[in-house]
């Protein structure tokens, strides 16, 4: 790219041909204010409120949609354009409820008109939720407004919003800077908020009025992070105010482990927010505003709780593991059993398995992976197995989703499918229900439920030029299939193969005629669980027939790496993968972050979790388990590759990690290797003996055994997003109104 | 209209997303206003959002998103007919009929718009009623007018009020 040599406010410096003059005085550090302009949105040059003088011209042109010309001379700041940015900054406020702004009384207001917030309408600033968070109330005390303002103030009086879940909208406070519709048509394949009517009665709003919900709004809460005013805000942490601090997480409620930063306020989380909204992609609903509901939830467990027959009584730490190994001393090791959540961290699922094997000397340990998925889970891993990034989207040619619905959840997936799109891909959607990218795919599939597999069969003949067979076919659906065919042998072909297809009731037949398709076009295939950490649990050895490193049990040269790091030998019995559904087999049961199954047998149970477990299920022994904003911790994504998590704020009342409550026991128990102080400590000794564990590194899922097909029951019922066992509509209140709107 | 009938409509260049607005003009010369349904309808055809549609329609104000009435009525609010009184034209319409300006009254009976100007200055205040235009009309005969409408009479074509003999735009 060329250089060009122009002049801003008397310094000659070196300008990017094409760049604008907002670019290039940006990157040299030149102020100049802006309210409608956003970053990698497109220029749209309506506030104004960036207008330089540029020599030789009379005008006063938008320093965002200007570009830089060789020679320029640009002038950012002079008494004329400190006239008409205020007066700009007038006209806009004429709309905007403004009096605290021109109040005379604004400095002495904090301390003494308290009262006056959570109005319900917003008549000033100190009456805003978004007061002292607000761009526009910044801008105003930075530009300055000088004198009074000729122009009445003109309130639009539409009512507050607030139907739709997870936040308030009140158009009475937009400005029309344009940047909420413009980052939903950057994000979505179908815009949700667009200009309505013109001229002085545009509002931002949906077609025919609707709700969000009705409007085909996905909340992914982009508006509500891009708006510099208070008209769209969270309801959850509306009136919260400015974060007092910012850290890094990942989400743990799908295998997406999309990186977040966490608001906190006074040892609160309050907000999560995208890193780069529109680099990365947004968040989902879930992570956008379910985080701050899920950790803060007011039924989270605070101490150790002890079963007395008719109730819990409360117990210290020390009481609680010292009871626990005594009846984990006198237990044999055939009859202890470890159910872990499989969102539950790599360091919580890698000390779990050794502290199985090692403290009670028995490969009794897994997740509900092997139940949820029944019949298809050696083909999940399978394709976990192959798996690679999303990034290949952007190479790809013609893409193919299979059960895949990113209204909701997995949002960033959309994003990623409109890019792709955007470039010139070819979409193919294989669903067997409605599902929201059908509307935007070039060729939709629809398949009969149970009846996937068949369709997807017919669909690998079609691509090898054979003629559909099968008689069931309506003509119709053949000439769905030729055209989806001619489309998906443009290469490369990604395929990605979401939550409703992998835990779908016939997945096995539907896996593998994905795993013949992508055979068959040398295609690369995606999948996206909706577990947070699945990658890690089998990455963990957190199942019966796994080591560390995702080694089958009979590898001898892991057996030997493990026994060495561990210097202990290794139980050799190999067990039944689902060993808690025998009848009579346990007598400690413990789950972490998971609820104990219902009817099982007398026996003793000990449950970490965050909140009471449901009723009808024995439970001894309740441990308080710390969130995943509460400590350091890492995740195995999709596609293989490690996230650290740090922690956002100290754990809730006394809770703990589940790793560190399982290092408590085995050291009171009197074991050896498990004298971990911090995360840090525990992801080392991981380093050892799983390759590629380092914070971005792809592990090695080279020797990752998938095991035999178990004559395992049906998926479970529902594919809604759990997070610790629960499902996600326990945690989140607007999920949950939306899930009765489905 | 409903989604076979939408087939057979479309022609070839209505497949493009730039003429998005020629279609929606066909359509409402078609069925006299824009429905929930065809919006629907061409979303799935354009592979564009509803909202979008929306957005675009709602910025003319040629496009209306309300069955039309059996009878349609104007009031012109350009310069002339301001100064001579359209105002009170429109307010005495608003308080007749209880609509607004785009709204069709509940029994299907007229629909009214406010317009800027219907080009026939000189005969201010004027109003168009079923393409006729009432040249200096007061609200007295405006309620008559209204009244007869009410009647549900079938559309006037001509009115004894030796109307002007102007088309109405196509």
């Amino acid at each position: 790219m060329s250089t060009l040599r122009m002049t801003i406010d008397g310094r000659v410096l070196e300008a990017q041909k094409g760049e604008t003059i907002l670019q290039t005085a940006r990157r040299y550090g030149f102020y100049i204010p802006t309210l409608c302009d956003y970053a990698h949105l497109t220029p749209h040059g309506s506030c104004r409120l960036c207008i330089v003088e540029v020599e030789g011209s009379p005008k006063t042109p938008a320093a965002c949609t200007t570009p830089v010309e060789e020679g320029m001379v640009v002038r950012t700041h002079s008494p004329r354009l400190q006239a008409l940015r205020s007066e700009i900054l007038r006209l806009l406020l004429s709309e905007h409820p403004v009096s605290c702004l021109i109040c005379p009384e604004q400095d002495h207001c904090d301390e003494c008109m308290i009262t006056l917030r959570k109005s319900g309408v917003t008549t000033g600033c100190r009456s805003c939720s978004m007061d002292g968070l607000c761009e526009l109330q910044e801008l105003v005390v930075r530009i300055g407004l000088d004198g009074q303002s000729p122009y009445p103030v003109f309130y639009r009086g539409y009512p507050v919003e607030k139907g739709d879940p997870f936040f308030d909208r009140d158009y009475n406070l937009c400005i029309l800077c344009g940047r909420c519709l413009r980052v939903c048509e950057a994000l979505h394949f179908a815009t949700t908020l667009t200009y309505v009517e013109r001229g002085n009665f545009t509002m931002v709003g949906t077609a025919f009025g609707r709700s969000h919900v009705e409007a085909g709004c996905s909340f992914c809460g982009a508006c509500v992070e891009v708006c510099p005013t208070g008209a769209l805000v969270e309801k959850y942490s509306k009136w919260d105010g400015m974060p007092d601090g910012e850290s890094k997480a990942i989400c743990p409620l799908c295998a997406l482990n999309c990186e977040m930063r966490l608001l906190t306020k006074k040892g609160q989380v309050i907000n999560s927010l995208p890193v780069d909204l529109l680099g990365e992609g947004p968040l989902c609903l879930a992570g956008r505003f379910g985080i701050p509901e899920l950790v803060n939830h007011p039924q989270r467990l605070k101490a150790p709780q002890l079963w007395e027959g008719t109730g819990f009584r409360q117990i210290s730490w020390e009481d609680a593991a010292q009871i626990l190994a005594e009846k984990l001393f006198n237990c044999p090791s055939e009859n202890f059993g470890l159910l872990i959540s499989d969102s539950s961290s790599n360091e919580d699922l890698y000390i779990a398995q050794k502290f199985a094997r090692v403290v009670m000397r028995t490969h009794q340990v897994s997740t509900l992976a092997a139940q949820r998925y029944g019949h298809g889970f050696p083909q999940v891993i399978g394709l976990l197995k192959q798996s690679v990034s999303l990034h290949a989207l952007s190479t790809a040619r013609s893409v193919l989703c299979v059960g895949l619905d990113t209204r909701y959840l997995q949002a960033v997936v959309e994003y990623k499918l409109v890019q792709a799109r955007r470039r010139g891909a070819v979409l193919v959607t294989f669903h067997s229900k409605p599902h929201n990218l059908s509307l935007f795919a070039d060729e939709e599939l629809r398949a009969m439920p149970g009846q996937e597999a068949v369709l997807l069969n017919e669909l690998i003949r079609c691509v090898q030029g054979k003629t559909p067979s099968a008689k069931t076919l309506s003509k119709e659906q053949r000439s769905a299939l030729e055209r989806a065919a001619k489309h998906l042998v443009l290469s490369p072909l990604v395929i990605l193969v979401g939550p409703d297809a992998l835990e779908s009731e016939k997945n096995k037949a539907l896996l593998q005629a994905v795993q013949a398709l992508a055979d068959a076009l040398h295609a690369i295939v995606i999948p996206l669980p909706a577990q947070g950490n699945l990658s890690g649990s089998l990455m963990m050895g957190a199942f019966p027939h796994l080591l560390p490193g995702g080694f089958g049990l009979d590898d001898e040269a892991q057996r030997q790496r493990v026994m060495g790091r561990w210097s202990t030998p290794l139980p050799a019995i190999s067990t039944d993968p689902l060993f808690w559904q025998q009848k009579g087999r346990l007598r400690v049961l413990m789950t972490i972050g998971e609820n104990p199954p219902e009817d099982l047998p007398e026996s003793v149970f000990v449950v970490t979790q965050h909140f009471y477990p449901p009723a009808k299920r024995r439970v001894d022994l309740l441990l308080p388990l710390a969130a995943f904003s509460e400590g350091s911790a890492s995740w195995i994504d999709y596609a293989g590759v490690m996230h650290i998590g740090h922690a956002a704020v100290a754990p809730y009342g006394e809770s703990l990690p589940a790793w560190q409550m399982l290092c408590l026991i085995a050291r009171s128990m009197g074991a050896r290797g498990f004298d971990f102080n911090n995360a840090e400590e525990i992801r080392a000794e991981i380093t050892r003996v799983v390759s590629g564990f380092w914070e971005g590194g792809t592990v090695d899922r080279f020797n990752l055994t998938i095991g035999s097909d178990h004559k395992l029951r049906q998926p479970l019922p529902t594919s809604e997003l759990e997070y610790l066992s629960y499902p996600l509509s326990y945690w989140v209140q607007g999920w949950q109104w939306l899930q009765t709107q489905r | 209209m409903d989604n076979s009938a939408f087939i057979q409509f479309i022609q070839e260049d209505d497949c493009d997303p730039g003429n998005l607005i020629p279609l929606l003009q066909r359509i409402q010369q078609l069925e006299g206003y824009i429905s929930e349904q065809s919006v629907r309808q061409i979303a799935q055809l354009l592979k564009i959002s509803e909202n979008h549609i929306y957005g675009v329609a709602s910025f003319y104000s040629q496009f209306r998103f309300q069955r039309p009435g059996k009878h349609h009525l104007k009031v012109c609010l350009g310069t002339a007919c301001h100064v001579q009184g359209g105002v009170q034209l429109a307010q005495e319409v608003e308080k007749q009929l209880h609509i607004h300006s785009g709204e069709t009254t509940p029994d299907g009976a007229i629909d009214y718009e406010e317009v800027a100007c219907l080009g026939c200055c000189a005969q201010a205040a004027v109003v168009e009623i079923d393409g006729v235009i009432y040249a200096k009309m007061t609200t007295d005969r405006l309620i008559k007018k209204l009244n007869e409408l009410r009647k549900s009479q079938p559309a006037l074509t001509e009115a004894d009020d030796k109307p002007l003999s102007i088309p109405a735009p196509a």
